[in-house]
């Protein structure tokens, strides 16, 4: 065979390197120092407390707001774990009509923001709403009706709209258990029941956990919602405090405090999931034989489906909707589409820079840490995504600490913390590690026999970046940056206390409409960010739905 | 002649494990050499070492008369004009089989690069597979354009590091017969790595048998089966006899008799002596000063039948399937050829 005439050069690049390990985690050290520092800055605050705000505080509102915070986070935490865990045995161990079309549309609640649900809640359900009023109609006037504007009422509507979190991690660990352990278990004389128990929720714990404990943050951020029931959190408060008074020290004291909150959820969660690596070995991929539910079980089951997903994504959506067709209808044509237009293109620039940055250094901040391997890229890792489990308002009082000491030292006055920086970095803080996840995990497609293949087959850095990395992590990179581009356009906490003067998104547009209690006006911003937000739920039914 | 490859006083640890320790050689163009050893002994790392994936603490590696690494030079691999196949073979799932190997082309004439691999292609059999993607071919098929991606370029070397791992055992023994006539046919100087000693002993024009990160012993497979340089080699390659004897000069005396040495040696020795190498007789004599059949382990093709040999030692001897040999008869025995003896 006639040989190739080679065209490389034997080019002698550069001496042995031998601490490439290190300086590949130069940038993921710096991505990690950007998110660490706001939250640093404001445990600094907590372990250096000044007396007169806390007096303050302790003597007003403090207590309260302490004592609800710790009720909603119970609350949510059991309630979405009932729910959700309950839902999902049903649908991956019985048989009922419809089952299949539940099993996924039972994830469609996550496209409903917390607060649009709360407002659709009081205006369905409070006093003045069809239901209490046809109550009354029935009953007399005098007939007892739960008042919906409290905590067991808020901590309801975030139930509702929090549980697919767990629903959908127990889902997957029930799927994964397959078949061997349950029919082991039933070999050695237990019932279907006594198998659940013992094994089948003992087996599930860590993701069971794990969902909760991301519902738990997910209400813990939550201002809006509580508001509307007029049941004030921590968050609540920092948002209150810092618009209401200006009052920016007393702000950033509750901040601290929330994050000492957060701190503990993380530890709990720890906690929850310790020892938590149950690996299945074997009867992957085989399910237990669904059992058909028969008589009343069988309607039962798809009632309970029924009216979770009614009253989570049916009357939302249904109510956004008749309130949006009566909007547009009463409107003098031309002049509020203009608005929603401004509105739209604001929301969805704001979402779209955060989103590519975020992607951006999340790629950087995986690739390094996947160079340099080892405990301290972990480590690293670890800080870096750390804002998930960070309130909004924690994230904003942080951010606004650490740009404004800078704006100390350039001495320039305010031109970090009153312009878009601080909310873009907020959104980065708070949402790496949603698209940090998606990145990652594409890029682990990308094997290390791979990079050095190319490099064997004379490939330089470059080149290797963009045939092979780039067409292998395109989907992970597209996922992350949607993930986020939603989660921006849900945010409210930060967004709210971190904007610039005059810069509304959808939802601090239709949060302030509701809050005013124009139901139907809020309506149309409400469905585009629910509509946004179905994109990745439709991505996560199908890739999670049944094979 | 400059040597494709040589390696001079290799050191590499990992931490506080030695896992290339000393280690020097060179093999001639065109030579297939296999590195052989358990896990662990420092094979692939070599492998590693001389792909420019590693770099050696010290010691100097050349490539075909130039120096890639060393004190004062490291070639970066992309520049070494190497070629590997590695052990999960490393395609890319999102390019072709044929994309896969037109990888390696990098700078060739789009026209060039196509004709070349539609050439190495049908060099490995798969002609008309160059369309499809990795995942839609079979475990044996993605191997081959590995292989194929790996030799397109005409690299001065390729290496192949535990490429036949993750086949079964019958498609196992059809790839090493393919990998052998494609490497004779386009002359190509290989280092192969494996743990296999069948797959060292028959692929093999020179074998290097390495353990613990140290060489033990480099020639070709014949010399490295039949006169180990120690026990642990010996016991390594193959099913393995060790008898007890005392040496003088070019003999041995030992339970076996008299047995002529390759080696000379003088003392207390270790005789290797290989199952195959044994002769078996029945023997009318009596069971109590003659061996016995002890054990027999039949295969098909041939079986393994242990001795208990009157000393009390036991002797496993490899014969073929014949049926005249029954457990508790007594034989006679008779040792083909020189042995080994290892000093005590």
């Amino acid at each position: 065979m006639a040989p190739l005439t080679w065209r490389g050069t034997w080019s002698v690049l550069s001496r042995p390197r031998s601490n490439r390990r290190y300086t590949a985690l130069i940038l993921p050290v710096v991505i990690a120092a950007l998110v660490a520092v706001p939250l640093l800055l404001l445990l600094g605050e907590l372990l250096t407390p000044s007396v007169e705000v806390w007096e303050q505080l302790w003597a007003t509102t403090l207590p309260r707001m302490i004592g609800n915070t710790l009720f909603l986070l119970v609350a949510v935490g059991l309630g979405t774990s009932t729910i959700g865990v309950s839902l999902a045995w049903l649908v991956t161990a019985y048989d009922f009509p419809l089952r299949r079309i539940f099993d996924r549309a039972l994830l469609l609640p996550l496209a409903v923001p917390s607060f649009v649900m709360g407002f659709v809640f009081m205006a369905t359900f409070d006093y003045a709403g069809p239901v209490q009023t046809a109550w009354r109609e029935w009953f007399g006037r005098g007939a007892p009706f739960p008042d919906i504007r409290s905590g067991p009422g808020a901590a309801l509507v975030l139930t509702l709209v929090l549980y697919p979190y767990v629903y959908l991690l127990a889902r997957a660990a029930f799927r994964e258990q397959g078949a061997t352990t349950f029919e082991a278990a039933r070999m050695m004389g237990c019932s279907r029941r006594e198998a659940f128990f013992r094994l089948v929720l003992p087996m599930a714990r860590p993701s069971i956990v794990a969902g909760a404990t991301l519902a738990m943050m997910e209400a813990m951020t939550d201002f809006a919602t509580v508001r509307f029931f007029s049941f004030p959190t921590l968050s609540e408060g920092v948002v209150r405090v810092w618009e209401g008074r200006m009052d920016r020290a007393a702000a950033t004291e509750l901040a601290s405090l929330l994050l000492f909150f957060a701190l503990a959820l993380i530890l709990l969660e720890r906690l929850g999931r310790r020892g938590a690596r149950y690996d299945q070995q074997g009867g992957r991929g085989r399910r237990p034989l669904r059992v058909t539910l028969t008589g009343v079980y069988r309607w039962g089951a798809v009632l309970a489906c029924g009216i979770v997903l009614g009253l989570a994504f049916v009357l939302p959506v249904g109510q956004l909707i008749a309130w949006t067709l009566a909007e547009i209808d009463g409107h003098i044509p031309g002049t509020w589409e203009l608005v929603y237009g401004q509105y739209i293109l604001t929301t969805v620039g704001l979402a779209a820079g955060a989103a590519i940055i975020t992607v951006i250094l999340s790629l950087v901040l995986a690739q390094g840490a996947r160079m340099a391997q080892g405990r301290a890229s972990r480590v690293v890792v670890k800080l870096a995504t750390l804002g998930y489990a960070m309130p909004g308002a924690v994230v904003a009082a942080g951010v606004l600490l650490s740009l404004s000491a800078i704006d100390r030292i350039l001495g320039l006055g305010l031109i970090l913390t009153g312009s878009l920086v601080g909310l873009l970095y907020a959104y980065v803080v708070r949402f790496m590690a949603v698209s940090y996840n998606s990145v990652e995990s594409s890029l682990v497609k990308v094997k290390p026999s791979m990079e050095q293949a190319a490099r064997i087959m004379g490939a330089g850095p470059l080149k290797i970046l963009r045939r092979v990395h780039a067409p292998l992590v395109t989907q992970g990179l597209a996922a992350g940056a949607i993930l986020v581009f939603v989660d921006v356009m849900k945010e409210l906490p930060a967004t709210m206390l971190l904007r610039p003067f005059g810069m509304d998104t959808l939802g601090i547009w239709s949060y302030m409409l509701a809050s005013e209690a124009f139901y139907q006006a809020a309506a149309l911003p409400a469905l585009t960010i629910l509509a946004a937000g179905l994109i990745p739920v439709l991505i996560l039914m199908r890739v999670g739905g049944e094979r | 002649m400059t040597p494709a490859i040589s390696l001079h006083h290799i050191h590499k640890t990992f931490g506080s494990v030695q896992a290339v320790n000393d280690v020097s050689f060179s093999i001639e163009p065109g030579t297939l050499l296999v590195l052989l050893g358990a896990s662990g002994c420092g094979k692939t790392t070599t492998l590693r070492l001389i792909a420019g994936l590693e770099t050696p603490d010290s010691g100097e590696i050349s490539i075909n008369g130039v120096t890639v690494s060393s004190r004062e030079r490291f070639v970066q691999p992309e520049d070494r004009r190497l070629g590997m196949v590695f052990q999960d073979y490393a395609l890319f799932p999102h390019l072709t089989a044929a994309a896969n190997i037109e990888f390696a082309l990098n700078g060739a004439p789009v026209r060039e690069r196509q004709a070349r691999s539609q050439e190495m292609l049908a060099l490995v059999g798969l002609e008309s597979m160059g369309n499809r993607y990795p995942h839609q071919l079979s475990g044996g098929e993605q191997q081959r354009i590995a292989l194929a991606r790996a030799l397109a370029a005409s690299p001065g070397v390729v290496l192949l590091d535990e490429p036949f791992s993750n086949l079964d055992a019958a498609l196992r023994k059809e790839m090493r017969e393919e990998v052998r006539r494609i490497l004779r046919q386009t002359g190509m100087t290989a280092v192969f790595v494996t743990h296999d000693q069948e797959e060292a002993l028959s692929l093999g024009d020179q074998i290097a048998v390495m353990r613990g990160g140290k060489l033990q012993q480099i020639g070709a497979p014949q010399d490295v089966y039949l006169r180990p340089v120690n026990r642990e080699v010996a016991a390594f390659l193959g099913e393995a006899n060790f008898v007890q004897g005392i040496a003088s000069g070019g003999q041995v005396e030992c339970a076996l008799g008299r047995l002529p040495l390759w080696v000379p040696r003088n003392g207390p020795v270790e005789v290797l002596v290989r199952p195959e190498q044994i002769k078996l007789e029945a023997s009318t004599s009596q069971p109590a000063n003659a061996p016995c059949i002890e054990h027999i382990r039949y295969f098909g093709h041939d079986q393994i039948v242990t001795l208990a040999l009157p000393g009390g030692e036991s002797l496993d001897c490899r014969t073929w399937a014949r049926l005249d040999l029954k457990v508790g008869t007594p034989v006679k025995l008779d040792v083909h050829g020189p042995v080994i003896a290892y000093g005590k």
